[in-house]
C-alpha cells in the first residue's frame, strides 16, 4: 500500500470520526467497511448496500462509500442516496470519488450529487480529502476550495443534516409528535 | 441563439440613444415578481399595491420574447418569496432568457419558504452568477423596527447560514449584503457595514440611496438623506472597498461598479441633474409582477402591458408610449440614483467604464 493510499485511508477514517463526534451519533450505519470506521465510543455496523437502503429501523448516521458507483443500476444511485437519508436520524455522510479529478470514471460532479443530497436535507459540510502534501498541509480541505484542491482530491465528502431544517419544521415535528390536539 | 458581445450590445445602445438607430431589447432587466411583502419598512410602501401577478404559464410564453439579450435579471418584489413557485420562474429565467447573472434581493423573512426554495434555485441557476443579496438596514432589533418586521434580523442570520452552506456545493453563489441608505440610519452606517461584515460574511456589502420611487409608493416620504450625510456615509464605503477589494470576480466587479455608483449618487443628490446619461428604457427595463413594462422603477410609467400584446415583450419595447418615456429621458426631463440603472449607466459612459475597468484589474482608485 503506497504512502498516498495510506494517507488518504487514515484521511477518510478520521473524517468519519469526526462527523460522528460532531452529530454524537451513538448508532453508526455503514454501507462498505471502508466508509464504517468511526471506531472511538459509538456502535457501528457496518450491512451490505440493499439492506441499507431496504431497512427501516433509524440510526443517528448513516455513512456511504461511493454510492453512485456502487448502488444497483447507474440510474438507481439518486434512489439509494434518498434511502439511506430517510434511515439518517441526524446525518448522512457521503463519500465519493471526485469528478473534476481526470480519471474518475462516470461518478456523478458535485452539481448532480448536491442537487440530490439538498433534496434530502441540508448539506451542512463538503470537502475534499486525502490530498497530497504538496498540495495541502491538512488531510482536509473545506469547500469551497481552490481549483487545483478540486482537481487532485481523489476522494470528496458531503455531511448532510437529516435533522428538520427549520425552527418551524421543528415546531412542526414536535407537534405531530405530541399528537392530536386535545387527544 | 448565439448571443452577441456585451460590449458590441453596449455600443449599439449608443448608437440607437444618440441617432436614435435600431432599438435592442434591454440588456438589464428587473422582473417584480409581486408587491405583496410582510415586511412594513419605513421607507417602502410596496406592500399596500395589490395586482394579478404574472402566472408561471404567462413568464413561459414572455420570457422567449425577450430573445436571450438580457445579461442581468434581478428579480425583485415585494418578497418574491411569498410566491411558492418562484423556484419555476427562476428556471424559466435561466433556460429562456440565459443571464449570465441573476440577482435576488431578499429580506430573509419566510424562512421555511427560503429553505424550500434556495436549494432548487441554486441548482437551476448553474451556469450564471446567483448573487443573493440579503437587505440588512440596521443591526438586531433596530432591524427588526426600520423593516417594521419583528424577528427579521434572527431570520436574516439563518438565511445567510444557509447560503453559505449553498455555497459549499454551488459555486456560482454569492452572497451580498446590502443596505439602504435613508435618513433613519445614515448616521450609523460605518457601524452598520462594520458589523454587518461580521455577522453575515459576505461576500459583498453594497448600499443603495433611499428615494422617492413611484413603484414604492414612497412619493411623499422624507427618507432620502441630505447630500453631505450621504457623501460621508459613502465615503466610508469606499474606502472599506478598496481596503477589503473581493477575489470573487462578480463581487470585484460589483465593487468596482458601485465605487463609481456611490461618486454618481452623491453627484446627482447634490446637482439634480443626469450627471451621465440614463439609458432607462432602452438598455435596462422593468416587468411589474402585473406585466406592465416600465423604462425604470422610478417614474413606474408604463410603456403597455404585455398582456394585452400576446406577452410579446418586443412589441411593448417597440411602441409609441416607449418611445415617449426615451424621448423624456433623453431630455433629462428626469435624475435619480437607481442604482440598477446606473450600473448600466456607467457601463455605457467610457470615461466611468474606464474608470470601472481599471479599478477591476487593481489600477487607480
Amino acid at each position: 500500500m503506497s504512502v498516498g493510499w495510506r494517507r488518504e485511508e487514515e484521511a477518510v477514517r478520521r473524517f468519519v470520526q469526526s462527523v460522528a463526534a460532531a452529530y454524537g451519533a451513538a448508532t453508526v450505519l455503514a454501507d462498505a467497511p471502508r466508509a464504517g470506521d468511526a471506531a472511538g465510543a459509538t456502535e457501528v455496523r457496518v450491512v451490505l448496500p440493499d439492506a441499507l437502503a431496504a431497512g427501516v429501523d433509524r440510526v443517528d448516521l448513516v455513512v456511504s462509500w461511493d454510492a453512485p458507483a456502487r448502488a444497483a443500476g447507474a440510474a438507481g444511485w439518486e434512489e439509494y442516496l434518498a434511502a439511506l437519508a430517510r434511515r439518517a436520524q441526524k446525518a448522512l455522510l457521503v463519500l465519493a470519488r471526485n469528478a473534476e479529478r481526470p480519471g474518475q470514471g462516470s461518478s456523478p460532479d458535485t452539481t448532480a450529487l448536491a442537487r440530490v443530497l439538498w433534496q434530502v436535507g441540508r448539506v451542512r459540510q463538503h470537502a475534499y480529502l486525502g490530498l497530497p502534501r504538496l498540495v495541502a498541509s491538512s488531510d482536509v480541505v473545506e469547500a469551497p476550495a481552490g481549483a487545483l484542491v478540486r482537481r487532485v482530491a481523489r476522494i470528496h465528502a458531503f455531511v448532510v443534516d437529516t435533522a428538520p431544517r427549520t425552527p418551524q419544521a421543528r415546531r412542526r415535528l414536535r407537534t405531530v409528535a405530541a399528537g392530536p390536539a386535545g387527544a | 441563439m448565439r448571443k452577441l458581445p456585451l460590449l458590441a450590445r453596449l455600443a449599439g445602445y449608443r448608437v440607437a440613444h444618440a441617432a436614435g438607430g435600431p432599438r435592442q431589447l434591454p440588456v438589464n432587466l428587473t422582473v417584480s415578481v409581486t408587491y405583496s411583502c410582510p415586511s412594513r419598512c419605513a421607507t417602502c410602501d410596496i406592500w399596500q399595491k395589490k395586482v394579478d401577478d404574472l402566472s408561471v404559464d404567462e413568464y413561459g410564453r414572455l420570457f422567449p420574447t425577450l430573445q436571450k439579450v438580457p445579461v442581468w435579471v434581478t428579480i425583485s418584489g415585494g418578497d418574491q418569496f411569498l410566491r411558492g413557485d418562484l423556484d419555476e420562474i427562476v428556471r424559466l429565467i435561466k433556460t429562456q432568457i440565459e443571464p449570465s447573472i441573476i440577482n435576488i434581493p431578499m429580506n430573509g423573512i419566510i424562512t421555511e419558504r427560503i429553505f424550500q426554495l434556495l436549494p432548487k434555485i441554486a441548482h437551476h441557476t448553474v451556469g450564471s452568477q446567483l448573487v443573493l443579496n440579503l437587505s440588512v438596514d440596521e443591526m438586531g432589533e433596530a432591524h427588526d423596527r426600520l423593516r417594521g418586521a419583528p424577528g427579521n434580523f434572527e431570520k436574516l442570520e439563518l438565511a445567510a447560514g444557509l447560503i453559505h452552506d449553498l455555497k459549499k456545493t454551488y459555486t456560482h453563489v454569492v452572497l451580498g449584503v446590502h443596505t439602504v441608505i435613508s435618513k433613519l440610519n445614515v448616521d450609523r452606517i460605518p457601524a452598520i457595514e462594520r458589523e454587518a461584515r461580521a455577522v453575515f460574511r459576505p461576500d459583498s456589502y453594497i448600499a443603495e440611496v433611499a428615494e422617492n420611487r413611484v413603484e414604492l409608493k414612497t412619493m411623499g416620504k422624507d427618507i432620502t438623506p441630505d447630500v453631505a450625510d450621504f457623501r460621508r456615509a459613502t465615503t466610508h464605503l469606499g474606502n472599506v472597498i478598496r481596503a477589503h477589494r473581493s477575489r470573487h470576480p462578480v463581487a470585484r466587479l460589483v465593487e468596482s461598479l458601485r465605487l463609481e455608483y456611490y461618486e454618481l449618487a452623491a453627484r446627482i443628490l447634490e446637482e439634480n441633474r443626469q450627471v451621465i446619461e440614463c439609458y432607462a428604457g432602452l438598455a435596462s427595463a422593468h416587468l411589474a409582477p402585473d406585466g406592465h413594462v416600465w423604462g425604470c422603477c422610478v417614474r413606474a410609467e408604463s410603456m403597455g402591458n404585455v398582456r394585452d400584446h400576446a406577452y410579446d415583450f418586443r412589441a411593448v419595447w417597440d411602441g409609441a408610449t416607449a418611445d415617449a418615456f426615451r424621448a423624456s429621458v433623453k431630455a433629462h426631463e428626469c435624475a435619480c440614483p437607481l442604482a440598477n440603472a446606473s450600473y448600466t449607466n456607467l457601463l455605457l459612459d467610457v470615461p466611468s467604464l474606464a474608470r470601472v475597468s481599471a479599478n477591476m484589474v487593481g489600477i487607480g482608485s
